[in-house]
């Protein structure tokens, strides 16, 4: 499994320490590379570079950012670019209409905060298998 | 994930609890001083966090007591009235706070 996910990019964008601490550990462990924002201003300067989109297979985004909501991240890049990279939502906003606007900005799944990372990681391979 | 990992990072959060639950009771006295929705906004963004957090470390009751308080203040900030912040409300918000330190051993 490791073999097929080596080179597989997952970029997470989220305030909370503690759990990129989690996340970061469980991804590389599965050997996932990996890059994490905590800001919505600091992931969007980083990702709508040209091209910076290009080699990220997973967008994992919070949506109670401190200065932003991770759907108008989501909704950012594909202004600016016209696509982007599978997008999963992590957040504790999880009532039906708060998964539904998560899909209907184009997200590939939305999991709700707090979540078991085992579940997480298996998701996550899955989606990027396809 | 591996369970030794695991356990490992579950103890190393248990050991920023307490300056969590600190946090939180800090944010508490300056919503009682300040009445303000500003006030009200912080501390419900901590206590947010710190559902969200704890729950995917295993502190599954602290979590819960976390996000019902959140829909609360949810619902308080929606409809911010300073008058709404009357003396049952704190005595709830301390009713919580008592039972968060409880689930959290402090």
């Amino acid at each position: 499994m490791q073999a097929m996910t080596s080179k597989k990019k997952i970029v997470i964008v989220d305030d909370d320490l503690d759990l990129l601490k989690m996340l970061s550990f469980a991804f590389k462990e599965e050997g996932f590379s990996l890059e994490t924002f905590s800001t919505g201003k600091e992931a969007l300067k980083a990702l709508t570079h040209k091209g910076a989109l290009e080699n990220i297979s997973l967008l994992i985004l919070d949506r109670m950012l401190p200065d932003m909501d991770g759907m108008d991240i989501a909704k950012a890049l594909k202004e600016k670019n016209g696509s982007a990279p599978p997008i999963l939502f992590l957040s504790v906003l999880s009532s039906e209409k708060d998964i539904l606007k998560g899909l209907k900005v184009g997200a590939v799944d939305y999991i709700a905060k707090p979540f078991n990372i085992d579940v997480l990681l298996q998701k996550a391979k899955h989606l990027l298998r396809k | 994930m591996d369970k030794k990992v695991f356990n490992a990072l579950v103890e190393d959060y248990r050991k920023t609890i307490p300056q969590k639950v600190q946090q939180i009771e800090s944010q508490i006295k300056d919503l009682k001083s300040q009445r303000t929705l500003e006030a009200l906004k912080a501390l419900r963004f901590s206590v947010h966090k710190f559902g969200g957090s704890a729950g995917t470390y295993s502190f599954t009751a602290i979590s819960t007591l976390c996000k019902a308080k959140e829909l609360e203040l949810n619902a308080l900030i929606e409809a911010f009235e300073e008058k709404a912040l009357r003396d049952v409300f704190f005595s709830n918000l301390n009713d919580f706070f008592i039972q968060l330190k409880a689930e959290c051993k402090l």
